[in-house]
């Protein structure tokens, strides 16, 4: 569409068709994964969203159905009274984003396999199971909180967490591996010495949050 | 028609960031949720576990 000189530019178009076009592009983008592009699903579909005339409930709930997993994934979550506003939405997404807020892994893996079914029939089920990263992330920090935020914490308390959360068949490795995985997709800042099987965080913000683009 | 969107509910200024595609700071989303009260709760299930984990060498968490 793009490439054909005759079309004239999207914004062109009655809002209406922009909203539905852009719709129908961050659909496209989102079941293709393509999370990190200039014109990323996100962005097509927050365009949709904020230009969507606020009347067709339904509407702005289809946007948001794939907009809300990818707003999470880049660390943001849509406050309770927002959710409050389009019950279905609040139902589907409020067991996660609560689970994410206190970092709740269980609560959050819970909710998964209570709504996986319905998660797969939506095409959401995948960057659920990916913004689960997100929930990890908060029950790691709440162990850094629990440690009296040390920048030296042994592997084992990040181990004890994970037993606790309904991860009682997860080994010392694979509790190390997940924190190589965090710091690695930047969830958190900071090495491992394997040696001394000790995380070493940052002394600022070794939980940071703020982030340009979902990461995939 | 572009009096009854989200944008136009958000404010002008906030319309400008989001006509351009921005990412836009608003009321709907919070970007710095994190929970930062102490759970004592979650502290001592964490050393229950711990101690739990490694009972003769009595690991503790680091406490400074």
């Amino acid at each position: 569409l793009k490439a054909n000189p005759d079309i004239p530019p999207l914004s062109a178009y009655p809002r209406a068709h922009q909203v539905t076009y852009r719709y129908y592009v961050g659909m496209i983008n989102f079941l293709n994964e393509e999370y990190t592009q200039a014109r990323s699903a996100e962005e097509e579909l927050s365009f949709a969203f904020y230009n969507c005339h606020t009347s067709s409930t339904s509407n702005l709930e289809r946007i948001l159905t794939y907009l809300i997993p990818l707003r999470i994934l880049c660390g943001q979550l849509p406050s309770p009274e927002f959710l409050d506003r389009f019950p279905a939405l609040n139902e589907l997404y409020a067991p996660f984003v609560d689970a994410i807020r206190h970092g709740r892994l269980q609560d959050y893996d819970l909710a998964l396999t209570e709504q996986e079914t319905r998660l797969a029939d939506l095409g959401i089920l995948l960057t659920i199971e990916k913004a689960r990263d997100v929930c990890l992330r908060g029950l790691f920090r709440r162990v850094w909180s629990a440690s009296e935020r040390s920048t030296r914490i042994p592997i084992s308390s990040f181990h004890a967490a994970l037993r606790i959360s309904g991860q009682e068949d997860v080994p010392v490795e694979e509790a190390e591996c997940l924190l190589a995985n965090m710091i690695y997709k930047g969830f958190m800042r900071g090495y491992i010495s394997h040696e001394r099987q000790m995380v070493v965080l940052a002394a600022t913000s070794p939980f940071p949050l703020d982030r340009k683009t979902p990461f995939a | 028609d572009a009096s009854e969107t989200e944008l136009n509910r958000l404010g002008k200024g906030e319309q400008a960031a989001g006509a351009s595609g921005q990412k836009i700071a608003d009321s709907l989303w919070e970007d710095n949720w994190d929970d930062d009260d102490i759970e004592e709760d979650f502290s001592a299930q964490l050393r229950n576990e711990l101690a739990k984990a490694k009972p003769t060498s009595g690991v503790e968490p680091m406490q400074h």
